[in-house]
């Protein structure tokens, strides 16, 4: 991909991302005008990725299912009082990483880890035909099982804060300066924290990557 | 299973990014989501009719009344400073109260006289929960800071001189008084002034005259030993050991309960009751029942004389004060 690509690229996504906080900005509106309904559609629209954020933070599917719940609730009993400063999406991301922090470090001693299914869509699929040699493709679910576990394992190494930039950055695909928006911290912190986070990583699962 | 890292080649092996791409295909089936949101819907119905915390209407409040944020914490250091003052000026003036009361003012039980020599609360006399017994001040002593538990090592000097801590027992104010002018009082002994820490556990808006114990952290925080006090006192001077030997405290005693009124237990005549009024006093306790005790002593003495009776229509006591309607 050329720089001109990956500018475009960018370009697009942030043309998207202010269509989107318009819509947004909007529903908010109707809810804060009584129509309470409206928020229903806010919860459907950011739900998923809410949920997929605290999943990965957590490693827990139903502490993530909780998490998800009370922000949304928070979000909901505090809309009046959202005056869009920020984005929506910025906004409620934020009450989501909070609450999550907050629940890890009162629980560091009581964690459980339960996973989801990774759901095999064509990317998944080709990567795994890709990885898979012949000795373990017989056994691919085995195989893609324990990936998985390593993969967690690795992320419950980092801190609660290098893993959120983590999972912000890498799964959910933010930027920089939605992070650093996100966290409260600048974007130079938001690079260092990955930069060094994907370090510990790479040292984690060496025996598992390519060198 | 276990995957052999060995086993395939290293062009094989992914990526991190590829590993954690694996890690966006996590995602719950249509279930999960359903379930999630008929929870989500019983949770947001059940926070919709919660009453928000009273903080949050303080906030609530701050933010519409558009009060600037430096308003805040002066606001809030202006009442921690009330609170200190009053809190501050509360205690002095228990100190004041209490430093104020006269002998003029104690209140001894009837047919008991306060005995010459009677040791004042500050005059550093025998020790500060004794000196307010003595005095007869037991009415404005509260309940946690008198008398006595006979568990307290520094109260087992005083059996053998009166029966003040005998085995548990609990004296009640009446007796205290009686024990306090012909026993206790007249032994010239030696000891600490009251304590300031005492004094400020002295509060009249609480005082009553009912069954009281005294704990030994009290006594010892005021810094007092009563056993080791009497008995320096009586190995350094012969007349008092000889004074504390001839007291019959047992006989004091007696004395004192036979010459008290069983105001609680006489049934009241007509006039009495004319004068009592409507006050009911019954299921009072606590100082309220002792006013009520004083009332009635009141009565008891005054109905005697005709021409009163006939020009009183009802007797009252608050605090200190006696109140009568004609």
């Amino acid at each position: 991909m050329t720089a001109s690509q990956t500018l475009s690229s960018a370009g697009a996504i942030a043309a998207e991302r202010r269509l989107e906080a318009e819509a947004d900005a909007y529903l908010v509106q109707r809810v804060q005008a009584g129509e309470v309904d409206r928020f229903d559609d806010l919860t459907l629209k950011y739900r998923e990725r809410i949920w997929s954020l605290l999943y990965h933070m957590t490693s827990n599917r139903e502490d993530a299912a909780d998490l998800t719940q009370d922000t949304f609730i928070k979000a909901f009993q505090s809309i009046n009082r959202f005056q869009g400063q920020s984005s929506f999406f910025t906004w409620i991301y934020r009450i989501a990483v909070n609450g999550a922090i907050n629940y890890l470090q009162k629980n560091k001693l009581r964690r459980f880890f339960s996973f989801e299914k990774v759901q095999e869509d064509g990317s998944v699929t080709s990567l795994l035909d890709q990885l898979a040699d012949s000795s373990v493709s017989s056994d691919r679910a085995a195989y893609l099982s324990e990936l998985q576990q390593k993969l967690n394992e690795a992320m419950q190494k980092l801190s609660i804060r290098h893993r959120t930039v983590v999972t912000l950055f890498e799964i959910d695909g933010l930027s920089h300066e939605e992070i650093a928006e996100i966290t409260g911290t600048s974007v130079g912190t938001v690079r260092s924290r990955l930069h060094y986070a994907k370090q510990l990583m790479q040292a984690d699962l060496a025996d598992y990557l390519k060198t | 299973m276990r995957i052999n890292p060995e086993s395939s080649a290293s062009k094989d092996k992914p990526s991190l990014d590829q590993l954690l791409a694996l890690k966006r295909a996590e995602r719950p089936d249509a279930a999960f989501w359903q379930a999630f949101d008929e929870r989500m819907r019983q949770r947001q119905l059940a926070a919709m009719i919660e009453p928000a915390p009273w903080w949050y209407g303080a906030a609530l409040f701050l933010r519409r009344a558009s009060v600037r944020k430096v308003f805040v914490p002066v606001a809030a250091s202006a009442c921690l400073a009330l609170f200190l003052t009053l809190r501050l000026g509360n205690v002095d003036l228990k100190n004041a109260k209490l430093a104020g009361v006269s002998p003029s003012r104690v209140v001894t039980p009837a047919g008991l006289e306060p005995a010459a020599g009677t040791q004042t609360g500050s005059s550093g006399s025998f020790d500060g929960s004794s000196a307010k017994l003595a005095t007869g001040k037991w009415d404005r002593i509260t309940r946690t800071d008198m008398a006595a538990t006979t568990d307290s090592p520094n109260l087992k000097g005083l059996s053998g001189t009166s029966d003040l801590a005998e085995d548990g027992k609990i004296l009640n104010a009446n007796q205290v008084a009686a024990v306090g002018p012909g026993g206790l009082t007249n032994v010239p002994v030696k000891g600490a002034a009251l304590g300031s820490e005492t004094l400020s556990t002295v509060d009249s808006s609480s005082s009553f005259p009912a069954t009281f114990s005294l704990t030994a952290p009290i006594l010892e925080t005021a810094g007092f030993s009563v056993g080791e006090s009497i008995a320096s006192i009586a190995g350094t001077d012969s007349a008092v050991e000889d004074s504390l030997g001839s007291v019959n405290f047992d006989a004091v005693w007696e004395e004192g309960i036979a010459a008290l009124p069983n105001l609680e237990t006489a049934p009241l005549n007509p006039r009495q009751a004319r004068l009592l009024a409507t006050v009911d006093d019954a299921g009072v306790t606590g100082p309220t029942k002792s006013l009520a005790h004083v009332r009635e002593r009141v009565v008891h003495r005054l109905e005697a004389n005709e021409e009163f009776y006939a020009s009183a229509s009802r007797v009252g006591v608050s605090g200190d004060r006696l109140s009568l309607r004609f």
